[in-house]
């Protein structure tokens, strides 16, 4: 790369960290406050006195999270989810894009499987109707009504065009070699698309992690509420107008620090993953951040 | 949610009680009856088999209250109606709300806990939790789904009205009044009749009784005014009696800044009719406006017609008094965007110093942390007297059923016995020892978390707090103020000696009896209590909508007073006058 | 293992030796394929049946649209209304207000998305410090990975006038603004937390493009005396030109996705003069109001428009950045 030194250059690099610096603090800032409200104690974060270190620090608002037995069922429930979710979702992504990889002529049909599975992106039934379906296969309030769809399009497409990259030569000998297309899978698409393969991984880790409207829907008694459903209600539908409140719900409204730690608490998963998976973004993402 | 938690029973059944006791004592009736020996069981001579303590102790269940404890009290249950427990135990599901912080002893849950294990017990009964739900458009959203995959529990509590008339019309819900009137308790039947035609008008679609209606206690939520009397000696100021007090304490209040930089007047939030938090509702009604939770109320005209308070011209003059305390610093500056959950910090912290609330006006942690007094006054009078908005307690919502199930029966006798041991005075039910309360080394009574009551399967209890008789609550306290109050100190059983121990739960217990005393000349209702009719349910959220933002950005400055002439015109164009004619076509039916 | 196939591929010509009986099988070219390749119609076959019973089967449901839907008659024997709840949909007044949002939230954001996400990365691509760069990218795609139950949470606080947006605001001596309660303040909120959860990992693939550009080009600029701005204007952004019309194309069809999860976990009533978007409607209609026909009406209106301005923008990718989805 060219380098030049004269001030012009200096001043544009100067000016060009700062500035990114600051960016990169302006993203971290809203989650530092989050964090410091969370460490301090509920006077001083009800009196507005916290901005980015804790006042009066405590951890009795992690303290009493670990206690609540709602919010600890909650967030195993969302650990069951993710785990089981992303699992199956990579497992069924990967052996639909397989023969959706194929061109036309090597797949006869591959064409009109493929607008089956596209059409599913551009229309749907509506809510009303899925929800009887999954009622009627018994799967309300079970975590299968959370997985169940399991495949998404567009990770099917992201890593179908990964395929399509992987040489030609690769496969040919693989099968000359007598190997099944589930062995040319397995043995060698799937070790080539390792980036593209976690990246997708990483989206729908992340996807069942933050997913709470479907929690809403399909999981009639709220004993059964992943995390994030669970935090809905106790953090934002709290705008209770007209139910008749009584003492016990009042008394409980006035716990920013608390309902603080229960925010970070649901971050922290993601935040565990994610050094773990950054590193493919860049490669992985290359066909599929279009839509990621 | 954890920490500092205070139950409704603190001030519903069992320091509601205490403090009130110099306030009521001059308006109290002489001395009530004695402790019933046997509650109002059945006259009958009965067979050992259904005497319900037998049947629990057979079955190993434990038992209500603390016979064996020296400061324990024994529960008088009252004998299981005949047929029961049945030979065959049957299996009714569900539709409640609860609150994802009730807390269950280990390994109970709703479905399975002390009070489910002595129905069972007695009744044959179990209970089986389908649905659930925290707040209101959860609530709307669950039904809704059930409905349109008509999926419905056998018991379901609190059917949004217009979801229950959606279902009525679709033929999905079972007659319920005709069994009801077959199998309800007597003293059932008198507690809905003393509700006169209201009880029924939420329950009822083309002169059917189709839910039975779920009460709640009478002045549940009516707000008085509440000062921080600590703030007043520290300014030498009198506490407000008339509405221009309010105002000027509010402002002296703000100016002071007594409570730190933030400090204003007087509480509010965007609810600025009727709020359980911060009220503003004693000022509307002072001048002739019935306001309610979401939107003004109907009242009565001369001419014996309902009319729509929203829209008359007396709205504008209280606007005209809002907008200008809003100019004066009476209120928060962004009052209009904070819902009523999000002020208890206000008061916790100290930053304000008036506020019309209930009970809970004696906020804790601000007398705790902040050394607040709290004093508690009449609310002011406005130019049509002095009024507040009520509920009526039998607006309150309904239980339904769809039509295939078979067990009406047996869910009302259970109700019938409930009613003998929960809404009698004297059976000393406080729930269960270990789970609802303990009683210490010291002898003293301790509140523990769960409370059995928000478990239960209405209409009397579950999370929302239902009764059968709206007044009961002030006929117990009345009893036990009287009954206990008379007692040595020494007599006092654990239960009866902690009402009168905490100061918090005193000046709630004097603010509770307060509220009562007014309740029945003092408070104003909606008028109408019926289903939304067909134009509400197009229009009616829109209008709404409307309404709150046009009155709010009044108040705020944002919009000229005339804005509010437009908005009539508007409301009466787009549906208002047409909703007017269908109330008043309810009305000449009901009233 | 070329051994161990065989002998799989026999017990397979055994096993399915009773469909190559079968006349329109007994082709030996059909048969050879078949051979081959049942396995690939098998690995499609899960997720096919789980499109039929999840996707597709749903899709009955849009006869809601043109009934009175009646729970207790279902969908087989509720009556037909025709056009009516289309009609009522577009005779009511919040209809052209949801539509006047949708479109104005969703083409803000798309708008100030793409242009923060192209500048932010042109400023990070002239950055030579790699752990620098490395580190303020983790931070800047971080946003993009919490959920709006979280960021809706860290907003409301933020934004409350007792939050830091109000302590600022204070420190500078304003007035507070209640953002998330004020009609003219709701819609920029949107903008700037979809800027600030979504701008640092859209970047991503304009990092991309730009590290495919050939260095020689620039080298070749900067003897040609081109200095670093001159370079960013005539190589950098030439160079990826075609991903941006590829990505202003794409989302020309989701010119009606104002983005449901956003606005409902912030709006509330004060705001829907200026926030309220279809999705929103669609599911306070549906879902709390239980005006089931008037709901799926507007949902299949908002899909129709959506399909057509899909396959519009799919064609123009096409024709101009020469992009096939598959």
């Amino acid at each position: 790369m060219v380098r030049e030194k004269d001030w012009r250059n200096t001043l544009f690099d100067v000016f060009n960290h700062v500035f990114i610096l600051g960016l990169g603090l302006l993203a971290l800032a809203p989650l530092i406050n989050l964090l410091a409200i969370s460490l301090s104690n509920s006077a001083a974060a009800m009196g507005g006195y916290v901005t980015f270190w804790p006042v009066n620090f405590t951890f009795e608002n992690y303290l009493s999270i670990v206690k609540s037995p709602a919010i600890y069922r909650a967030f195993l429930i969302s650990v069951e989810r993710t785990v089981l979710g992303t699992a199956i979702s990579l497992f069924l992504t990967i052996i639909t894009a397989y023969p959706l990889s194929k061109s036309a002529r090597e797949f006869k049909g591959r064409n009109i499987f493929m607008w089956l599975l596209v059409f599913t992106l551009l229309f749907e039934g509506g809510l009303i109707p899925y929800f009887m379906v999954i009622r009627s296969l018994g799967l309300l309030n079970t975590i299968w009504a959370l997985i169940v769809p399991g495949v998404s399009a567009w990770s099917v497409i992201l890593l179908m065009n990964f395929f399509r990259e992987v040489p030609r030569e690769l496969e040919e000998a693989a099968l000359l070699d007598g190997a099944s297309h589930w062995q040319t899978l397995w043995r060698i698409y799937v070790p080539l698309s390792v980036p593209a393969i976690a990246t997708l991984a990483l989206f729908a880790a992340v996807w069942h992690w933050n997913a709470w409207f479907d929690g809403m829907i399909f999981m009639t008694d709220n004993a059964n509420y992943p995390l994030q459903t669970y935090l809905r209600t106790v953090v934002i539908d709290l705008n209770s107008t007209t139910i008749q409140m009584d003492v016990t719900k009042v008394d409980a409204l006035s716990q920013r620090a608390l309902r603080a730690a229960m925010i970070f608490v649901a971050t922290v998963p993601i935040m565990l993953i994610y050094p773990f998976l950054q590193r493919y973004f860049v490669t992985g993402i290359k066909l599929g951040a279009v839509k990621g | 949610m954890l920490t500092h938690k205070l139950r409704r029973r603190d001030f519903l059944r069992l320091t509601g009680v205490a403090g009130g006791a110099a306030l009521l004592a001059a308006c109290l009736p002489p001395a009530g009856p004695a402790e019933p020996a046997g509650s109002s069981a059945p006259a009958v001579a009965l067979p050992a088999t259904r005497n319900a303590e037998e049947l629990l102790k057979a079955a190993g269940v434990p038992l209500p209250g603390s016979p064996n404890h020296p400061k324990g009290w024994r529960t008088l249950l009252p004998d299981v109606p005949e047929g029961y427990p049945l030979a065959q135990r049957i299996t009714i599901t569900t539709a409640r709300p609860t609150d994802s912080e009730v807390v269950f002893p280990p390994g109970d849950d709703l479905d399975n806990n002390v009070w489910t294990r002595m129905i069972a017990t007695l009744f044959g009964i179990q209970f089986v939790n389908k649905m659930t739900w925290v707040e209101g458009d959860e609530q709307a959203q669950k039904y809704n789904l059930a409905m349109a995959s008509n999926d419905l529990a056998d018991i379901m509590q609190d059917v949004p009205a217009n979801i229950f008339a959606q279902m009525v019309e679709a033929d999905m819900l079972l007659e319920l009044g005709p069994i009801w009137d077959q199998y309800a308790s007597p003293k059932w039947k008198d507690a809905v009749a003393r509700g006169g035609a209201s009880a029924w008008r939420g329950c009822t679609i083309n002169g059917k009784r189709y839910a039975i209606p779920h009460a709640q206690s009478a002045g549940h939520d009516d707000a008085i005014l509440w000062v921080r009397k600590d703030w007043l000696d520290r300014l030498g100021l009198n506490p407000p009696e008339t509405w221009q007090d309010v105002h000027d304490v509010a402002v002296a209040f703000a100016q002071a800044k007594l409570g730190g930089p933030d400090t204003y007047g007087l509480l509010a939030n965007k609810d600025f009719r009727k709020s359980w938090y911060g009220s503003l509702d004693p000022l509307w009604t002072g001048y002739g406006i019935v306001p309610n939770w979401t939107s003004f109320g109907w009242s009565e005209d001369a001419n014996g017609n309902l009319r729509y308070d929203g829209v008359r011209p007396e709205v504008k003059e209280v606007l005209a008094i809002l907008r200008q305390w809003y100019a004066d610093g009476v209120f928060r500056k962004d009052f209009y965007a904070i819902g009523p959950d999000e002020l208890t910090p206000d008061l916790a912290s100290g930053r304000c110093g008036l506020q019309f609330n209930p009970v809970w006006g004696a906020n804790r942690d601000s007398i705790q942390n902040t050394g607040a007094e709290w004093l508690f006054l009449d609310v002011p009078a406005g130019p049509k007297g002095r009024f507040k908005h009520t509920d009526d307690p039998w607006n309150n919502g309904r239980f339904c059923c769809p039509k295939n199930f078979q067990y009406a029966k047996e869910w009302i006798e259970m109700t019938n016995w409930r009613i003998e041991l929960e809404e009698a005075v004297g059976t000393r039910m406080h729930g269960w020892e270990g789970i609802d309360y303990a009683i210490n080394e010291q002898g003293e009574y301790e509140d523990l978390d769960p409370y059995y009551s928000f478990w239960t399967v209405g209409p009397i209890g579950t999370r929302t707090g239902g009764v059968i008789d709206p007044h009961f609550e002030a006929e117990e306290l009345n009893h036990n103020l009287e009954a206990w109050g008379r007692l040595a100190p020494a007599e006092r059983d654990a239960f009866q000696a902690a009402m009168f121990g905490d100061p918090v739960l005193e000046l709630r217990n004097r603010a509770k009896a307060f509220i009562l005393q007014k309740n029945s000349t003092q408070g104003v209702s909606d008028k109408f209590t019926g289903l939304p009719t067909p134009t509400m349910l197009s229009v009616w959220s829109d209008l709404i909508d409307q309404e709150s933002e046009v009155c709010l950005s009044i108040i705020t400055g944002q919009k000229s007073m005339e804005a509010f002439d437009a908005y009539v015109a508007n409301w009466k164009a787009n549906g208002g006058e047409q909703i007017t004619a269908e109330v008043n076509e309810w009305w000449q039916k009901v009233k | 293992m070329v051994a161990e196939s065989q002998i799989g591929r026999k017990d397979g010509e055994q096993r399915w030796g009773a469909w190559l009986r079968v006349p329109a099988l007994a082709d030996p070219k059909t048969r050879a394929y078949i051979l081959r390749n049942w396995s690939l119609y098998a690995m499609l076959a899960p997720t096919l049946i789980l499109l039929a019973i999840f996707a597709y089967y749903p899709m009955y449901g849009v006869v809601m649209a043109f009934q009175n839907y009646n729970p207790g008659l279902g969908f087989v024997r509720s009556p037909w209304v025709g056009l009516a709840n289309f009609e009522r949909l577009f005779a009511s007044p919040a209809f052209p207000r949801v539509i006047g949002n949708t479109l104005i939230i969703a083409v803000s954001k798309l708008v100030t998305g793409q242009i923060v996400a192209i500048a932010l990365a042109l400023l990070f691509n002239e950055i030579r410090h790699v752990p620098f760069k490395r580190t303020m990218q983790n931070l800047l795609y971080m946003p993009h990975f919490l959920s709006w139950v979280v960021l809706a949470g860290i907003l409301m606080d933020i934004l409350s006038p007792m939050g830091l947006a109000g302590k600022v605001q204070q420190a500078l001596g304003m007035e507070p603004i209640i953002f998330l309660g004020s009609n003219f303040w709701f819609r920029p909120v949107l903008v700037v937390t979809n800027l600030w959860k979504e701008a640092g990992w859209s970047m991503i693939i304009y990092l991309a493009a730009l590290l495919a550009i050939d260095p020689d080009l620039y080298e070749a600029a900067a003897i040609d005396g081109a200095d670093r701005f001159q370079r960013i204007r005539y190589v950098a952004i030439p160079g990826i030109m075609t991903t941006i019309i590829l990505l202003a194309c794409l989302n020309l069809g989701d010119v009606l996705q104002a983005g449901f999860e956003q606005v409902f976990n912030l709006y509330n009533p004060t705001v829907y003069e200026t926030g309220d978007i279809i999705d929103t409607y669609v599911y306070r209609m549906g879902l709390v109001q239980a005006q089931f026909g008037v709901a799926a009406a507007a949902g299949l209106f908002k899909s129709a428009i959506g399909f057509v301005l899909i396959v519009i923008s799919y064609r123009l990718a096409d024709r101009y950045a020469g992009y096939r989805i598959f």
